[in-house]
């Protein structure tokens, strides 16, 4: 018995070896490519790098194109920290773009779902299932479709009203339809007991004051989450960014940034001049998010987990 | 005669009739001429019958399309007609703010001091006609009319004079329906103006009436008209004014007030009817706009109206005064309702106090529901528990003995029918039939030598075994008030200090309110400390009604007896709250019944008001004063009032009309009341409080509407338009269906569209369904690997995995897609390697024409794999394309990075499986298997099951996975239409489709619905079968 139990234990562990090695080879192999020393695509053949050195990086910071054949005489399209003209002016890449967007959705979306979530949860009123599912329903529908509309929206707005596109179009897109994803957060309010609203609401209190004084404090926890969501949104996030970016460099996001310089802009070659720069780039972008993430690795499970175990 | 038998023997049916058919053959057998005549017969009968019906059918038929068209036509003139009337009269004859147009309605705030009010209304309406006026008509006209596109739209193309024209459209849309709406209260508040009017009508008639004197022209017109039209000229009366003067009697009227008395009585009467009426159609109204969502603002609307005309008019109606009083009535606390939740208090505080015993055990104890929130919590004794096993025969031996003793049952059947019959809490539950289950099986089996049941504190399951079933619970009994003396030894100095920490157990023990708990503690903290002191010698114990305590009643007295004293005070506060709102209830019905009987109480009121007093006294014991001086003034008054006058009131009369007000009063004393229309700040601060909803819901209602839902309705408009990638440079757009038409194969279109369209949806189902289970299987089989006994550094092994989720998916995935791609290290390492020159490459067909080899085609058809193509005759190739390869990438890699989020929600799960139902089941020799089939797997499933819904929902429009991989394919894939390729998802085509510069967008919206609809339906599936949902109440 022990011995079938320490056997399977080592067939566990060899298992569990192999495929940890396969979930991390890619990562190490782009962390490996982010110090190739090759410059251009060559070194995409290779699993370790002729030589190694630091010039991707130091070309993402000083916006200068590292080639195959050394230091190129051009500058690098790709601005993803940020450049200073010839003029002097300062150009935000988009590093900063995304930080920006990242920091205003993560206010407006973080407020929107909490609202949502909190009305859903703890308040009784006409049409609140019809909500619900409307929400359910919406969620089906190929969010771009959307997207291109409210795209000419914005150009509507541009060419009429003569306020331009611009970052403020990212974060509005990112957190005014937020509150439909309440899911989560509603069920951490589910799990706030009602009599404490009840008790209050004997002693006088208004439903603000309830929202305010009680179940704020009390929710903490999902506050962090929802924020921590919204904020880590914007960075992985590709479909919407591309669509109303388009070329303007001025709203930029990593997102497209990066894709642009790991594909190329007419989105065929497999791997262009900027490929050490795109894994340098990653590498750097990758660390602060996973960061986040794995803090938040219980919440997540939670989330997943929460709505059903009621049921 | 004969057939009538065989019928009425069919007509028994049963087992006999085939027998007694035979019976009857037997006897009368005929001769077949007749049997053939007579059922020919018959047949001609039938015949005429059905002819004759079916001639009187198509008769009746004919006279119904007659009768039904003549009155359909009659209905229709006449409902034109009335349609027209009432229009007529709404817009012609109410002056002010009776048009159905915001203008109105804002200026009619304006009148009433409503000023914001009255600005929204006004900026609505002037925001909309200016939008209408100066952008919607003409992009409208644009986009119907579609020749002459404006200069300033020629950069953008066509697409804002489309976005505007269908705004514009859904715009109007909008409006109408507020409109409609709008029309229904405009209707009311038209009812209620004639209503004024006519007051206002019946004044000036009776003024007239009174002053006929100097209406001498008047009386000299001979027709009701020219009477009219000198009321208005010289009299300045209102035009209903005068038509109401105008019918009155001119020619019978003489100054002697008799007449007039009567015509005034007529008149008022007629007055009355029509008040009645209008009071009767105006609350129908209200109740039809209340129901409608947006009616709401304006039922507030017209409520106003009604107050604002009482306090200015001064005449109040029957049920708003019967709302006042009410008020005074039942209204002992500012707010609605609160007298209710106070008795709520106080029953709850009865419910706890009675138990003295069980505070005390929450003082000494500390119970794990209240500290940690679980029976499972380690370390805390359960003292619900306790409870029940100290009196098992209360919990279940009394519900159903025999089934439990001696009787092998499951557990879960236990569980189940302890639900079933004590409705008592699951967790308890859960517990109790554990522990039932053990003392079954262990009176059950042999006694094990050598083995004591409790042991270091613990119990040792084997040495149960052969113990009887009382035994076996006093054993679990012992255990837990062992455990519960521990932890009291352990926390006494703190629990006796602070009310908090009992309160919290005494929360949990009893369910009951938090602040009733924390008074508990506090009475019982109390009870306490005043036992300790002697009782005070001139101090005795006394109750009030509030339910307080004299504190020195508790003095010298012990904590349990103290608190039999709170108990009681609280029973005495509990019945004199009763019978004071009995009290209150009783005073409105015995009014109400006084005055109904006014000729009992005639004599004593004529012998002043001292009898009167005294009669009503002696028969309603229970009145007020209060109440008695109102209804004694009443009477009194009626008194004075019933002079002898031929035409004046009677008493009896006023008295039956005071009557029917009382009970009018004491009805709707029953219902609810729902409050009087407030000033803006105070309703306001309702914003805060009962409609919290709205202010918390308005901004994401608002947003979600911006960006998804007018959104979505413009995509489905855009469907049935002609924007494709024809009429794109064209910059010429009409209303099309021609996408749809050319899907269905109905003319028109390319044809490949279908049939693209049919090879990606298959595509995209079975890639949702692969990628979803495929993720799901192996992400548990990696996470019960991780969570098995022996294995070490668990923690390790999850963050190991989830790194990979953890960094932006479009990182990894366009590191898979360089890792895989021809110059990627994983074909140059098949190339170094000798796989190709091998001989393996050219075998399988992956050779360029020279016989070099190329690369493997893990991404399908990329570009920069060569102009030359496969070799098309290997066998090889022609079965596995390029298309397959790159489908089996995807779907490898898909796994490559859904496992770890699989494997990440179903280890948390994992862990979260109490042991209990592992040990349990392997003392009754459960193999691991088994375990984990019949523990493990539903456990899993019973969590993750509805999220595996809404992941296949998700994967059918994963974008990421196919997009950064492969891109969806080549644009112009042979045999597929336009930008179609072998890999692509519906949804990666729909986003091809609608980008770039050639962008055919009403097909990408024609299947943008189309995966709507799919996804709905699954969707609707999920929704349905998900627990929460159903049983969302329950868990609050």
């Amino acid at each position: 018995m022990k011995a079938r139990r320490i056997t399977g234990d080592v067939v566990i562990y060899v298992i569990l070896t192999v495929m940890a090695v396969i979930w991390l080879l890619p990562i190490l192999w782009l962390v490996l490519q982010s110090f190739s020393n090759e410059g251009g695509s060559l070194s995409q053949s290779r699993f370790i790098p002729k030589s190694l050195g630091f010039e991707n990086y130091i070309a993402i910071f000083t916006n200068q194109r590292w080639s195959t054949g050394g230091w190129a005489s051009n500058y690098m399209n790709h601005v993803i920290f940020f450049d200073v003209e010839r003029d002097g002016t300062i150009v935000i890449g988009s590093f900063f773009n995304t930080l920006i967007v990242a920091f205003g959705t993560m206010i407006f979306a973080t407020l929107l779902t909490l609202m949502t979530s909190y009305a859903l949860s703890r308040l009784r009123f006409r049409g609140r299932t019809i909500i619900m599912k409307i929400c359910l329903v919406m969620g089906m529908f190929p969010g771009f479709l959307s997207l291109i509309i409210m795209y000419w929206l914005f150009r509507l707005i541009e060419t009429d009203l003569g306020i331009p596109m611009g970052l403020w179009t990212l974060i509005f897109l990112y957190s005014a339809g937020a509150g439909a994803g309440y899911y989560i957060s509603k069920g951490f309010f589910d799990t706030i007991s009602k009599q404490i609203d009840e008790a209050a609401m004997i002693d006088g209190a208004s439903r603000f004051q309830i929202f305010y004084k009680i179940t704020l404090p009390l929710s903490k926890p999902i506050i962090v989450y929802t924020a921590l969501t919204a904020f880590m949104g914007p960075w992985g996030e590709y479909i919407t960014s591309s669509f109303i970016i388009r070329n303007d460099s001025s709203m930029m996001t990593v997102a497209v940034e990066l894709y642009k310089m790991a594909i190329g802009t007419d989105g065929t070659s497999e791997a262009t001049d900027y490929w050490g720069s795109f894994c340098a780039a990653a590498v750097f972008i990758a660390i602060p998010v996973s960061i986040l993430f794995v803090f938040m690795q219980k919440y997540y499970v939670s989330g997943v987990t929460g709505g059903a175990v009621k049921g | 005669m004969n057939d009538n038998n065989n019928e009425s023997y069919e007509d028994e049916g049963g087992l006999a009739l085939d027998s007694v058919k035979g019976l009857e053959k037997e006897a009368k057998r005929e001769p077949w001429y007749v049997s053939t005549g007579r059922s020919f017969g018959r047949f001609l009968a039938k015949l005429a019958v059905g002819i004759l019906g079916f001639l009187f059918d198509a008769i009746k038929g004919v006279f119904t399309i007659v009768f039904g068209l003549f009155f359909g036509i009659y209905k229709a003139i006449v409902g034109v007609g009335k349609a027209f009337r009432t229009a007529h009269r709404n817009f012609y004859e109410i002056d002010g703010y009776g048009k159905a147009s915001y203008f109105a309605m804002g200026l009619s705030h304006f009148k009433r001091k409503l000023y914001i009010d009255g600005i929204i209304y006004l900026a609505i309406e002037i925001i909309f006609i200016l939008w209408f006026a100066l952008v919607g008509w003409t992009s409208i006209a644009n986009l119907s009319l579609s020749e002459q596109v404006s200069e300033e739209f020629t950069n953008q193309g066509n697409q804002v004079p489309l976005i505007q024209g269908i705004l514009s459209v859904i715009v109007i849309i909008a409006f109408v329906i507020v409109y409609s709406i709008y029309l229904k209260s405009v209707h009311d508040i038209y009812v209620i103006h004639n209503e004024i009017a006519f007051k206002d009508a019946n004044a000036r008639a009776l003024y007239a009436i009174e002053n006929n004197a100097s209406f001498q022209d008047v009386r000299e017109c001979k027709t009701a008209r020219g009477r009219r039209e000198v009321l208005m000229r010289n009299h300045g009366f209102s035009r209903l004014a005068a038509r109401y003067a105008s019918y009155l009697p001119w020619n019978r009227l003489d100054p002697k007030p008799h007449g007039i008395e009567a015509l005034f009585d007529e008149a008022v009467r007629y007055y009355d009817k029509a008040r009645a009426k209008v009071y009767s159609f105006y609350d129908d109204l209200r109740k039809k706009i209340r129901l409608k969502g947006l009616g709401d603002l304006f039922a507030h609307f017209l409520e106003w109206d009604l107050i604002e005309r009482k306090s200015t008019r001064g005449y109040s109606s029957v049920r708003d005064l019967a709302n006042r009083r009410y008020l005074s009535f039942i209204h002992t606390y500012d707010k609605y309702n609160d007298f209710h939740s106070r008795e709520r208090t106080l029953k709850s505080y009865i419910s706890v106090l009675e138990q003295p015993k069980a505070i005390e055990d929450c003082v000494y104890s500390r119970d794990p529901i209240s500290q940690k929130g679980g029976l499972d919590a380690k370390g805390g004794p359960d003292m619900p528990l306790v409870y029940a096993l100290r009196d098992p025969s209360k919990y279940i031996r009394a519900a159903f003995p025999e089934e439990l003793i001696g009787v092998s049952r499951k557990k879960k059947d236990i569980q189940a029918t302890m639900n079933e019959r004590l409705a008592m809490d699951g967790k308890l539950c859960a517990a109790l039939s554990e522990i039932f289950y053990v003392a079954n099986e262990a009176s059950k089996k042999a006694k094990v030598p050598g083995h004591e049941p409790l042991k270091d504190g613990k119990i040792d399951k084997a040495g149960l075994y052969g113990m009887d079933f009382d035994a076996v619970l006093k054993v679990y009994l012992e255990y837990y008030e062992g455990r519960a003396r521990e932890y009291a030894k352990k926390h006494a100095s703190e629990n006796e200090t602070s009310p908090k920490l009992i309160a919290s157990r005494i929360v949990g023990l009893f369910g009951c309110d938090y602040k009733i708990a924390v008074n508990v503690a506090r009475m019982y903290l109390l009870a306490k400390k005043m036992g300790s002191k002697p009782a005070p010698a001139n101090k005795l114990p006394s109750f009030t009604k509030s339910g307080k305590v004299n504190k020195f009643a508790l003095a010298g007295k012990s904590t349990l007896d103290g608190l039999a004293l709170f108990l009681e005070s609280y029973r005495n506060a509990l019945s004199a709250f009763e019978k004071e709102n009995a009290d209150r209830k009783a005073s409105a019905l015995a009014k109400a019944e006084i005055y109904s009987r006014p000729s009992e109480y005639l004599a004593a009121a004529k012998a002043g008001r001292n009898a009167l007093l005294s009669a009503i006294e002696k028969d309603y014991p229970n009145l007020t004063d209060f109440d008695l001086d109102e209804v004694v003034r009443d009477y009194l008054w009626a008194l004075k009032e019933d002079r002898k006058g031929k035409d004046a009131p009677s008493f009896e009369r006023i008295m039956a009309m005071k009557g029917k007000e009382a009970e009018t009063y004491a009805t709707l004393a029953q219902e609810d009341f729902h409050g009087q229309l407030m000033r803006f700040s105070k309703k306001m601060k309702t914003y805060l409080d009962e409609r919290f909803a709205v202010t918390v819901l308005a901004l994401p209602v608002l947003g979600s509407l911006v960006v998804s839902i007018v959104p979505l309705i413009f995509s489905m408009l855009i469907a049935f338009t002609n924007w494709d990638r024809y009429t794109y440079a064209n910059r010429h757009f009409v209303w099309n269906p021609s996408a749809w038409a050319s899907l269905f194969g109905l003319g028109g279109g390319d044809p490949l569209f279908l049939p693209t369209f049919l090879e990606l949806l298959v595509w995209t189902l079975v890639w949702a369904v692969l990628a979803t289970f495929l993720n799901y299987i192996f992400g548990i089989i990696v996470a019960l690997m991780i969570n098995r006994k022996g294995i070490k550094l668990k923690k390790m092994w999850r963050t190991l995995f989830v790194v990979t989720i953890a960094i932006p998916q479009f990182i990894t995935l366009l590191c898979m897609r360089n890792i895989l791609g021809s110059s990627g290290p994983v074909n140059t390492w098949l190339l170094t390697q000798g796989w190709y020159t091998d001989g393996v490459a050219p075998a399988l067909g992956f050779t360029y024409a020279n016989g070099d080899p190329k690369p493997f085609p893990f991404l399908g058809d990329l570009a920069n794999q060569g102009s030359l193509p496969y070799d098309g005759t290997n066998p090889f190739v022609l079965a596995f394309t390029r298309a397959f390869w790159a489908k089996v990438t995807i779907v490898l890699v898909n796994i490559w990075v859904g496992i770890p989020y699989t494997m990440l929600s179903t280890s948390g799960i994992l862990m979260n499986i109490p042991d209990d139902l592992y040990e349990s089941s392997q003392i009754d020799g459960a193999s691991k298997w088994r375990q984990f089939w019949s523990i493990t797997m539903p456990y899993i499933l019973f969590v993750t099951g509805p999220s595996l819904l809404t992941s296949f929902i998700g994967n059918i429009n994963n974008f990421n996975v196919i997009y950064f991989l492969t891109g969806g394919g080549a644009e112009t894939t042979p045999g597929l239409y336009y930008k179609a390729g072998n890999t692509s998802l519906l949804i990666t085509w729909i986003y091809k489709l609608s980008t770039g510069n050639q962008a055919s967008y009403n097909e990408a919206s024609v299947m943008g619905c189309i995966i709507f609809a799919i996804c709905g339906f699954f969707s609707i599936i999920a929704y349905k079968r998900m627990g929460s949902v159903k049983n969302e109440e329950e868990f609050q």
